[in-house]
């Protein structure tokens, strides 16, 4: 089908998030349904949601009544050449009716085969097989939930031998083909120009920035010849290199503040979104962006 | 290479004991990273994604254990049993199984023989929060039922509800263990069964003790003895059947047909 022409039209749900907003762990689900936090809008690891009653049910159902909210999953194996998860996908279809999440996002990777599945997320070789393979699931997704999702950059560790395109350039045509949009995360980018000599300059020009719904800033730990993605310490200052210049191409995205080990404080995370949030209103207040 | 191969190759390498399928065939080497440290890189984020969600759902085993002991047992156990369900909350489940193996072939764990169970304690305590919610037990309906029914009526037990017996004294070691590693104590073979719940109530997973008449209802409605079966056959003086509503720990009832 052409996924094109069918969501063209197609807003995404109400109440779409505006500022800098953290993603939601277990740790601090207490805090944030107990108190009124001063949070623009939540993302919530569709992952750790899926219970239809009981007590996480509950606090999801507490969570969503007080606060806007997006999805963003890990399990459905996008690029797997296993057959889509139906259930999980159905699970997903009902949680984004239920409780209006903004949007969904998925990521660019495959993390699962022959059934195994490693709960990682293993980037897809940039060939024009994986590219066709991959935007056909897109399609498929997005058919059976009736909107576009968005599709997230990940890191990456390992160089294929196959390869026949730059990871932008991938990006950029599957983008072109399924007509979905994109979650950019600034620290992958920063971490596979690291690991890997991948151009920030080259990424930045090719993919298709208007497609930007939303972007991730992580923290990641140096190890001895590597940058590992860990999400466990404050967003680096190379991280906050890119995203300054980010926000002043990609102005009014919704941005989103990830730590998932040693997690710290909800004050300390708050401190986190606050400091991009000053990002943003400096870029305004100097005139950066143009209309 | 096909993505298929690609693809077969990368799990491969993550989750066989020896891989088939060359590493080399896969990946080039880049500037910062050989092709062996961009598999270990791999390997270990798999190792530790899994062993953290272990160590979740079993703080007290993992505590006391230690962290080496238990990251060893958890890369051991992700070979074994690995993942099938996309959802990782639903990993874990054979892992009292697991430990049970473990305990009769290694030496250096004959003196956890309570590992299996107090890992069973744990694995049910992570599974309430993740179980249907409790339906409301419809007592008025069942006070009008025909006494006639009752050989035909079989109870069901809410979602969630686990009910054990053991010598062993795994509530001890579970709540000295569970939120940090305990100092060392002692703890002594009970003289006799001790029995408790896992069940959540009020929206609160709970551990209570109970009593050997509980946990033989338990056992009946389990094993679908009908109504008038419990009622003629229950082996103590006072069937507890009200306490068990009253907690939620019954959730309802059919008719054989």
């Amino acid at each position: 089908m052409s996924s094109q022409a069918s969501f063209k039209t197609l807003a995404i749900n109400t109440g779409t998030p505006a500022g800098v907003g953290i993603g939601l762990r277990s740790l601090h689900i207490e805090q944030i349904i107990n108190h009124s936090v001063d949070i623009p809008w939540l993302e919530l690891l569709i992952d750790n949601h899926l219970a239809e009653t009981g007590l996480i049910a509950e606090q999801t159902r507490k969570i969503c009544q007080r606060y806007p909210v997006t999805f963003h999953g890990v399990g459905l194996s996008l690029g797997s050449l296993d057959p889509i998860n139906k259930d999980y996908l159905h699970r997903i279809k009902q949680l984004i009716k239920l409780h209006q999440s903004a949007w969904y996002s998925e990521h660019l990777c495959f993390t699962s085969f022959n059934g195994v599945q490693t709960h990682d997320l293993l980037p897809l070789p940039y060939t024009e097989e994986a590219l066709n393979h991959l935007a056909s699931r897109i399609d498929y997704v997005q058919d059976f939930l009736g909107q576009r999702i968005a599709i997230e950059n990940v890191s990456a560790y390992c160089q294929y031998t196959e390869t026949e395109m730059t990871e932008a350039e991938f990006i950029n045509e599957l983008c072109t083909r399924s007509d979905c949009h994109l979650l950019l995360d600034l620290n992958n980018l920063y971490i596979n120009h690291f690991n890997l000599q991948t151009s920030i300059t080259e990424f930045l020009q090719t993919i298709p920035l208007d497609r930007v719904i939303e972007i991730h800033l992580a923290g990641h730990e140096d190890k001895d010849n590597y940058k590992l993605d860990t999400h466990s310490r404050p967003v680096t200052s190379s991280v906050w290199q890119i995203f300054q210049q980010v926000i002043q191409q990609i102005p009014d995205v919704a941005v989103l503040i990830e730590w998932d080990n040693d997690i710290p404080t909800l004050d300390r995370l708050l401190q986190e979104a606050q400091k991009a949030e000053t990002m943003i209103s400096k870029k305004y207040e100097s005139g950066y962006v143009s209309a | 290479m096909s993505l298929h191969n690609i693809q077969h190759c990368f799990i491969d390498q993550l989750t066989a004991k020896t891989p088939k399928l060359p590493l080399a065939d896969l990946f080039q080497p880049t500037i910062t990273l050989s092709v062996d440290e961009q598999q270990s890189v791999y390997l270990k984020n798999a190792n530790g994604v899994h062993a953290a969600t272990l160590t979740k759902i079993y703080p007290a085993i993992h505590h006391t254990l230690g962290e080496d002991y238990f990251q060893q047992l958890c890369r051991d156990y992700r070979r074994q049993f690995p993942s099938h369900d996309p959802d990782l909350n639903n990993y874990g489940e054979q892992f009292s199984h697991y430990l049970q193996q473990q305990i009769n072939n290694r030496s250096e764990l004959s003196d956890f023989y309570y590992l299996a169970e107090l890992a069973t304690l744990e694995w049910h305590w992570h599974r309430l929060f993740y179980c249907s919610q409790q339906k409301s037990f419809d007592l008025d309906a069942f006070s009008e039922l025909d006494e006639a029914c009752y050989s035909l009526l079989q109870f069901t037990l809410s979602h969630g509800l686990f009910v054990s017996k053991t010598k062993l004294p795994v509530i001890e070691i579970w709540q000295a263990n569970r939120f940090s590693p305990a100092e060392t104590q002692t703890f002594s073979l009970l003289d006799k069964n001790s029995y408790f719940a896992i069940s959540s109530i009020e929206q609160q997973p709970q551990l209570v003790l109970i009593t050997a008449a509980d946990y033989d209802l338990y056992q009946m409605i389990k094993q679908k003895k009908d109504f008038l079966n419990i009622t003629h056959d229950f082996p103590h003086p006072t069937c507890p059947l009200p306490d068990f509503i009253s907690r939620q720990w019954i959730d309802g009832y059919y008719l054989l047909e």
